[in-house]
């Protein structure tokens, strides 16, 4: 690994498998991290066991190993008992799902070879199929227990990492709409990346086509393949494809493929787009800043800012609080106030072209009664989702001249503007 | 100045501890609030080295820090203050002017007058034996070296009304009556009689009635303020009790020597 500070990691966690992958700031591109060193061998299978009655977990291809050889305890649905509440008993012993998440992160992040992997680490992107609620809360607890800030870390979902790896290949690849046909086996889920290039920044958006049964047999998996590609590209242009997934093969592509090479597409096939995504992810959110002039749109996305009219240093000045454009798990913020002797909150909440404007008040019922700006409250806001906020109050008084009560107000703000 | 005010300074993980009105402030929005509202309290007990290295260390302004130690060697309450005043950002220019002009007052003022206005702050920051003690040192020495009728009224008026928020009637009520004897102003004489009216059962006023030449008038009057301080208490949970009346007068005098 060429490095060893300021890292920028790519981490995908999927059901079955794990990838990870780093930013070669000399190549200038990601590079994937081999299970073994001098091998080929980039995915490690998602999977967790322990020996019991010893501390002495293994991860990967080692936990079905150690489960044959040493009777490690394998245990089972890892990722599905990561997004859920439930704790898990493994050697007699409870483990939340965040806890056995953190045990899985820190011995694969080693496979990385880094001294210290938090203070190495500058950011790294996780990605996964889906970012339910569980999820997001399990892994945020493991970086928690590992030691990372919430700044040295993101979360995206499969979509944006296509995103973020699309934006990342020569600009005729993604002149029009860009393809990803994602192949589960006998199964295939195309997936269409557009641009809206009317508006400013421009809007990208990705769309999941209807999925296809793939026969067994060759010559049909091919047709239903075809009829597929040819069904994604009835309805527009597309200038780029990428071929993803288990379940494809040059083999029985006899149709489908020169079809679509067709129309001077671009085809790319390979099963590290994911990770490679999530990377230049982590590239973009840290050190490179290209994107500004595009939007990823997302179901995750939250598409209202809200903010306040505050006084800064004494100047009435606009007060960005969440962002647009962000996700909706990662959009949180905090901060202390003097109320001017208002009992309540007057929150100002901009669409993300910033054309509509309006604003939110939020009571604060039983504030004590005290002169203008000798109240202060820590307000702390985070997202429940795209269109929900929650907004925190905490009465902090005024030093020893009006003690705090440490009353909280809580109220969820509705982001439409 | 309308509007919420961003806190941008870290809150101190040690508060810096007031000795003076016994009030610890961990953040600079409080501490501006004290130079602000209270020039008088701002003394060697306030202006040393520990809160310079407060600033600079947990507020971490090590540049107003730099600013009030200059101020430190001048002796300058008013150039130790305005640093922090404007970092906190909690004052309008038109706010900052009046504060600065109350500072440049209180320099121009003789030691007892100086006094006077620290007793005055105390008594608004609810500092009341605090308050107390400082009109005494103040009466007595206006009674040993100066002639100044004005001034011991307003002291005498003053310890009154903070003896009357401690709910020492008597002691109130003899303040109120020196003040009044001090000064012909009819403020003090309205003051005494509110006082005597909430301080004494009715019984008991008659002798005190008599010996100052209480007229029939003023004995309406009073009976009116007190009665309407009662009917706003009742109606209002949140208002100060009859004594509280007093208070109120007495902050608009402050308001009107400006300290």
């Amino acid at each position: 690994m060429n490095e060893v500070r300021n890292v920028l990691v790519g981490f995908v966690l999927g059901q079955n498998e794990s990838q990870i992958s780093y930013y070669d700031r000399r190549a200038g591109e990601p590079v994937q991290v081999p299970t073994k060193l001098g091998t080929n061998l980039f995915g490690f299978p998602t999977a967790l066991a322990k020996v019991p009655g010893k501390d002495e977990w293994h991860f990967g291809h080692e936990a079905a190993l150690a489960a044959k050889e040493k009777g490690a305890e394998l245990i089972p649905s890892l990722y599905q008992r990561w997004c859920g509440e439930e704790p898990v008993t493994v050697d007699g012993e409870e483990h939340t799902p965040g806890n056995l998440l953190a045990i899985y992160l820190r011995r694969s992040l080693a496979l990385l070879g880094l001294r210290d992997i938090l203070r190495s680490i500058s950011f790294m992107m996780f990605t996964t199929e889906v970012l339910s609620e569980g999820f997001v809360r399990n892994l945020r607890a493991a970086l928690k227990e590992i030691g990372f800030s919430q700044e040295q870390c993101g979360m995206q979902d499969f979509k944006e990492s296509f995103y973020y790896y699309t934006y990342h290949q020569t600009e005729d690849f993604f002149q029009a709409n860009v393809a990803l046909f994602l192949f589960e086996r006998d199964r295939v889920v195309p997936l269409i990346l557009s641009e809206d290039r009317q508006v400013r920044p421009r809007a990208v958006t990705i769309v999941q086509g209807p999925g296809t049964e793939l026969p067994e047999e060759k010559t049909a998996r091919d047709e239903a393949f075809l009829a597929c590609a040819k069904a994604v590209f009835l309805e527009r242009k597309v200038s780029g494809v990428f071929l993803s997934g288990e379940g494809f093969d040059q083999d029985w592509a006899e149709r489908s493929l020169p079809f679509l090479l067709g129309a001077r597409r671009r085809v790319f096939y390979g099963d590290n787009l994911f990770v490679k995504g999530a990377c230049y992810a982590a590239v973009e959110r840290k050190e490179q800043r290209s994107f500004r002039n595009r939007q990823y749109m997302s179901e995750a996305t939250v598409r209202t800012g809200v903010g306040m009219d505050l006084l800064l240093s004494g100047s009435p000045s606009y007060y960005p609080m969440i962002n647009s454009g962000i996700n909706w798990f990662e959009a949180e913020a905090s901060c202390e106030i003097l109320l001017d002797g208002r009992d309540f909150l007057l929150f100002s909440l901009r669409s993300m072209d910033g054309k509509k404007r309006t604003s939110r008040q939020m009571d604060l019922p039983g504030l004590p009664a005290r002169p203008g700006f000798i109240t202060r409250l820590r307000l702390r806001l985070r997202c429940l989702s795209p269109e929900i906020c929650e907004v925190t109050a905490e009465d902090l008084g005024f030093g020893g001249f009006f003690p705090a009560t440490h009353k909280v107000w809580r109220e969820e703000l509705e982001l439409a503007p | 100045m309308a509007g919420y005010h961003l806190c941008r300074h870290k809150t101190a993980d040690t508060p810096f501890f007031i000795e003076n009105i016994q009030v610890s402030v961990r953040t600079i929005e409080e501490l501006a609030y004290f130079f602000g509202r209270f020039p008088a309290l701002l003394d060697e007990t306030v202006m040393r080295k520990e809160l310079v290295q407060w600033i600079s260390g947990e507020i971490n302004l090590p540049r107003t820090a730099i600013r009030m130690d200059e101020a430190l060697a001048e002796g300058s309450s008013k150039n130790f203050a305005m640093p922090v005043l404007k970092e906190a950002g909690l004052f309008s220019s038109r706010e900052l002017v009046y504060v600065t002009s109350a500072y440049e007052r209180l320099d121009a003022m003789r030691p007892v007058a100086r006094k006077k206005a620290v007793a005055d702050a105390l008594l608004r920051c609810g500092k009341l034996s605090a308050a107390i003690e400082t009109y005494r040192y103040v009466s007595d020495a206006l009674s040993v070296n100066a002639h100044d009728p004005e001034m011991m009224a307003a002291c005498w008026h003053d310890r009154g009304v903070a003896e009357m928020r401690l709910m020492l009637y008597e002691e109130a009520l003899s303040s109120f009556r020196r003040a009044m004897h001090a000064s012909e102003k009819e403020k003090y004489r309205t003051d005494y009689l509110s006082a005597l009216f909430i301080a004494r059962p009715f019984d008991r006023r008659e002798q005190e009635i008599e010996n100052e030449h209480i007229t029939e008038e003023e004995i309406l009057m009073a009976e009116e303020l007190v009665a309407g301080a009662r009917t706003e208490s009742a109606e209002d949970e949140s208002y100060q009790p009859p004594e509280g009346y007093l208070s109120g007068l007495t902050s608009d005098y402050h308001k009107a020597t400006g300290l």
